[in-house]
């Protein structure tokens, strides 16, 4: 009787015996069942030590993962901030109190000018004020710039938007707040906002009390065209309180935190860095929702969602606690292990 | 010892329990010792000490089956045989073993295969194959993996393994033909 070859996994299996397969494959059949076959003798020779060997290594390398994975669940946390804060504070990198500020670039300006003009809300229109926002364009071209993602030029940069907002940029970011249009801008309206409030240590409310249409000649309020808004829809607002123009370059009381370079040649640069002492507080509190202030006020310097963070575009979320624990942990690199160990 | 409770000795191992390590000890170190008896004659039983005590260094974070399990084992075993020639500057045993075969004779016309040892019947299988073909039917006889588990242990794919397989048999079947007609 002709048998038909088995398969190749099936002869492999060692189930069939030789009389089951072909003539030709029978003597391959009966090598493999007899490869299968256990040897009694010796096969389990030395299991104890082995296995006693074998539990003691397992034990150990359990200790040492849980020690591991200790470490670094502590520091997930804090690089988890990290990045939560740094995505915020790109992500509410608004137009509209860019614009508000004369932050923009000059033709963006001067359209976007033109067009909330129609709206009510007043922003630098460069050219009415060329100059002065060519000074304000460029400093809140750098900082602008500079927030979205340059690490210790965002310091600077930082500085140097704080130091650009004058009287016009408190009313601008005031005005930008009472009128803008829809929920997302006024979100983001908002945030500026609360960033410059705080860092000159005021709350909203009296921040924009002392806000006033850039009507003074000091050249330092672009947008002189626009409607001065009064200052009824501000929080409390206080219309008529002169301020310094402090345009570009000046104004160097904003947003400086314990990472900026002091700026030279200016009072306000005293004032600044006193502010930014307390600005840090401030700024800590604003980037601190960042998750990166309380790092710089650590003073470990991890500037880079410190930068992102104070150009004003950080989120009003309060920090975690943690972040403000591990100021350096950004070196910190916890690694997994892996699944399966192949050595 | 059924497969479910080796799958549970698994789990018991990996959190260290001496018994569940017994349990897979005594489920793989025979075919173990065969797999290296023939891969690293004289050497066997240190290669397959030195192949346990890696898999305990890593069985705390392994995840996955029995099977994964045995995959890995012999995956170690392998590197182990390879070190060892490494260490000693040799190559890996092929063809006709020239130690530890004692007493067979590749002249007779017909193999008692039921005299021989386990050792024994695995040389025969194994030594007219070319290494890759040699190392396939290793793996699927005397390891018992499946075609996936010894693609991952030699690093090819399923079909690869199918095609040794395959052309393993259809050598082993003429080999034995001519050594038929030859005695």
């Amino acid at each position: 009787m002709r048998r038909f070859p088995p398969s190749d996994d099936r002869l492999f299996s060692g189930d069939l015996d030789p009389d089951d397969v072909p003539p030709e494959l029978a003597r391959i059949a009966g090598l493999i069942q007899a490869a299968k076959t256990a040897d009694a003798v010796g096969e389990l020779a030395g299991e104890e030590l082995i296995v006693s060997q074998m539990a003691a290594v397992v034990r150990e390398s359990r200790r040492t993962e849980a020690a591991r994975n200790d470490r670094r669940h502590v520091l997930g946390k804090v690089l988890s901030a990290k990045v939560i804060g740094a995505s915020a504070a790109v992500l509410l990198s608004g137009g509209v109190a860019a614009a508000a500020t004369g932050a923009l670039p000059t033709p963006v300006q001067e359209a976007v000018s033109h067009g909330l003009h129609h709206i009510g809300i007043s922003v630098p229109d460069p050219a009415v004020h060329p100059a002065s926002h060519s000074e304000t364009h460029a400093s809140g071209v750098t900082s602008t710039s500079t927030s979205i993602g340059s690490s210790t030029s965002t310091s600077s940069s930082a500085s140097r938007t704080t130091q650009s907002s004058t009287s016009s940029n408190r009313y601008g970011l005031c005005n930008a707040y009472a009128h803008a249009g829809n929920a997302k801008a006024r979100s983001v309206a908002l945030s500026k906002l609360t960033a410059a409030a705080l860092a000159k240590g005021e709350t909203v409310s009296t921040y924009c009390a002392g806000a006033t249409p850039p009507s003074n000649s000091s050249g330092a309020n672009p947008g002189a065209t626009h409607r001065p808004t009064t200052t009824t829809s501000f929080p409390s607002s206080t219309p008529g309180k002169s301020q310094g123009h402090g345009t570009s370059g000046q104004g160097a009381e904003h947003r400086p935190t314990t990472t900026l370079p002091a700026r030279p040649s200016n009072s306000r640069r005293g004032t600044t860095n006193n502010n930014a002492a307390t600005g840090t507080t401030h700024d800590t509190t604003s980037k601190s929702t960042t998750g990166s202030s309380a790092r710089s006020e650590s003073g470990h310097g991890v500037s880079t969602t410190t930068t992102t963070s104070v150009t004003g575009t950080t989120t009003t979320t309060p920090p975690p606690p943690t972040a403000q624990s591990h100021g350096s942990a950004s070196t910190a690199t916890g690694k997994g292990a892996p699944s399966a160990h192949t050595p | 010892m059924t497969h479910a409770d080796l799958e549970a000795a698994l789990g018991e191992a990996r959190r260290g329990d001496e018994w569940a390590i017994t349990l897979l000890f005594r489920s793989i170190q025979p075919q173990l010792l065969r797999y290296l008896g023939r891969q690293a004659p004289g050497a066997a039983e240190d290669l397959a000490a030195e192949t346990w005590l890696a898999v305990a260094q890593g069985i705390a974070r392994f995840e996955g089956s029995l099977s994964d399990f045995r995959a890995l084992v012999f995956t170690i075993a392998r590197r182990r045989v390879v070190d060892h020639y490494r260490r000693q500057d040799r190559r890996p045993v092929e063809g006709p073993l020239a130690e530890g075969t004692e007493g067979h004779d590749r002249d007779a016309g017909e193999i008692a295969i039921a005299a021989l040892s386990t050792q024994q019947a695995i040389d025969y299988l194994v030594e007219a194959l070319p290494a890759a073909q040699a190392e396939v039917v290793l793996l699927r006889v005397v390891a018992d993996l499946s075609v996936e588990e010894v693609a991952r242990v030699m690093g090819r794919s399923a079909g690869a393994v199918r095609i040794l397989q395959h052309r393993a048999l259809r050598k082993l079947e003429q080999h034995f033909k001519i050594e038929g007609v030859t005695n």
